[in-house]
């Protein structure tokens, strides 16, 4: 009987983290991973200047 | 280290340090968000207005036209997907600061400059920049853009454009999110706050086949068009070409863009078009008074122009638009 529970309790965590996982990966990834800018300005010359319309929130 | 919000598109991307924006152009750098594209071109070309369309708006007229990398949709068809999908960085850029633009639209005889090819609203700041210059040297100044923009930004765009020409991709929220990655609603109200400025607007829609392309879809669209926009606002219907991820459709058949062009001159639109069809009467402007030609093209170029200071050249009846 306890084993049938354990077993039973195992297989609900997995699927569990299954479903974790499969939801994490179909998220809407919003953003580029992080970079390192220096890098890209030197080797694009491109020169970031501030832009308009943002505000920081923390 | 600081996380900032960008409140330019409704995306209203959240960065932290590092991070850059659904965009690409747009990135926290020490805890300021920076435009990354500012001054720095990927595509710089003199092109007839006609092309993007602008067909009631100095006809017959060339526009400086530029592009930046980015964009802040992911249409599966876009034209322009090397650029507009690509980061600033990767992408093969000029140095012309606002001032070299205008100056390259003065020396080509350009009598406006487009933000095209991509979507201007991710490079907002040099956009604007460049309207000042334009002006200045008394250049006109369009944009053709999708209108997925924040209200506050597209009031301060309207202050200084003279037209702008919005791609209205599709008339369900269906159609944006699996076309376009993007929601319908910003993009209704973009259109209806430019007609309320009173900047010159005119429409595109791209017809998918399969996508948006049933009498249903043109019927609903014609008749928000009719209820927000009334019945002066020119509608462009054009053709889809296979590109991108969407190689596997075919090319928009004529008679879709006809039955599209039918239904909406059916609900009242009096200035419809249909792009890419050589020859067809849908390429002409015609007099919604006397039913008269008045301006007959030919692909890009303007055969005949009879409007006379705004108005038609035979009955005098005034036709909307940016005529000089």
């Amino acid at each position: 009987m306890l084993k049938k529970i354990i077993f039973n309790l195992v297989l609900v965590l997995v699927l569990i983290m299954i479903a974790a996982a499969i939801i994490r990966a179909n998220k809407p990834k919003h953003n580029v991973p992080e970079t390192s800018f220096n890098a890209i300005e030197e080797k694009t010359g491109l020169i970031p200047r501030e832009a308009e319309y943002y505000r920081v929130i923390e | 280290m600081n996380k900032v919000r960008c409140l330019l598109c409704p995306r209203g991307c959240e960065l932290k340090e590092g991070e850059r924006g659904n965009c690409r152009a747009r990135m926290n750098i020490d805890g300021k968000l920076q435009t990354l594209v500012y001054g720095k071109p990927c595509a710089a070309h003199v092109d007839p207005i006609e092309k993007k369309p602008f067909y009631h708006f100095l006809p017959g007229s060339l526009s400086f036209s530029l592009a930046t990398a980015g964009c802040n949709l992911h249409c599966l068809y876009c034209q322009n997907w090397e650029i507009s999908q690509s980061n600033p960085e990767d992408t093969i850029n000029m140095d012309m600061p606002p001032e070299e633009v205008v100056s390259q639209a003065v020396k080509n005889k350009c009598k406006s400059i487009a933000c095209t090819y991509s979507d201007p609203v991710v490079f907002f700041e040099y956009a604007a920049d460049i309207a000042g210059e334009a002006h200045k040297n008394d250049i006109l100044n369009v944009w053709v853009t999708a209108g997925y923009i924040n209200q506050k930004p597209l009031e301060e765009a309207c202050g200084f454009l003279d037209g702008i020409k919005v791609d209205f991709k599709g008339i369900t929220q269906d159609f944006y999110e699996t076309v376009t990655r993007g929601d319908i609603g910003p993009v209704m109200n973009s259109i209806k706050a430019i007609k309320e400025k009173g900047v010159w607007l005119e429409l595109v829609n791209l017809v998918v086949p399969t996508y948006n392309d049933t009498r249903d879809d043109f019927s609903r669209l014609c008749d928000w068009i009719t209820a927000n926009l009334g019945p002066d606002v020119p509608v462009h219907f054009s053709k889809f070409w296979p590109m991108y991820k969407l190689k596997n459709l075919p090319p928009t058949p004529e008679g879709s863009l006809i039955l599209a062009r039918d239904i909406a001159m059916s609900k009242g639109i009096n200035y419809v078009y249909t792009g890419n069809i050589p020859e067809h009467e849908g390429n002409n402007t015609y007099c919604p008074a006397c039913k008269k030609l008045i301006i007959r093209r030919l692909g890009y170029t303007v055969m005949e122009n009879n409007m006379s200071g705004g108005q038609c050249g035979f009955c005098n009846n005034i036709i909307p638009g940016r005529w000089s």
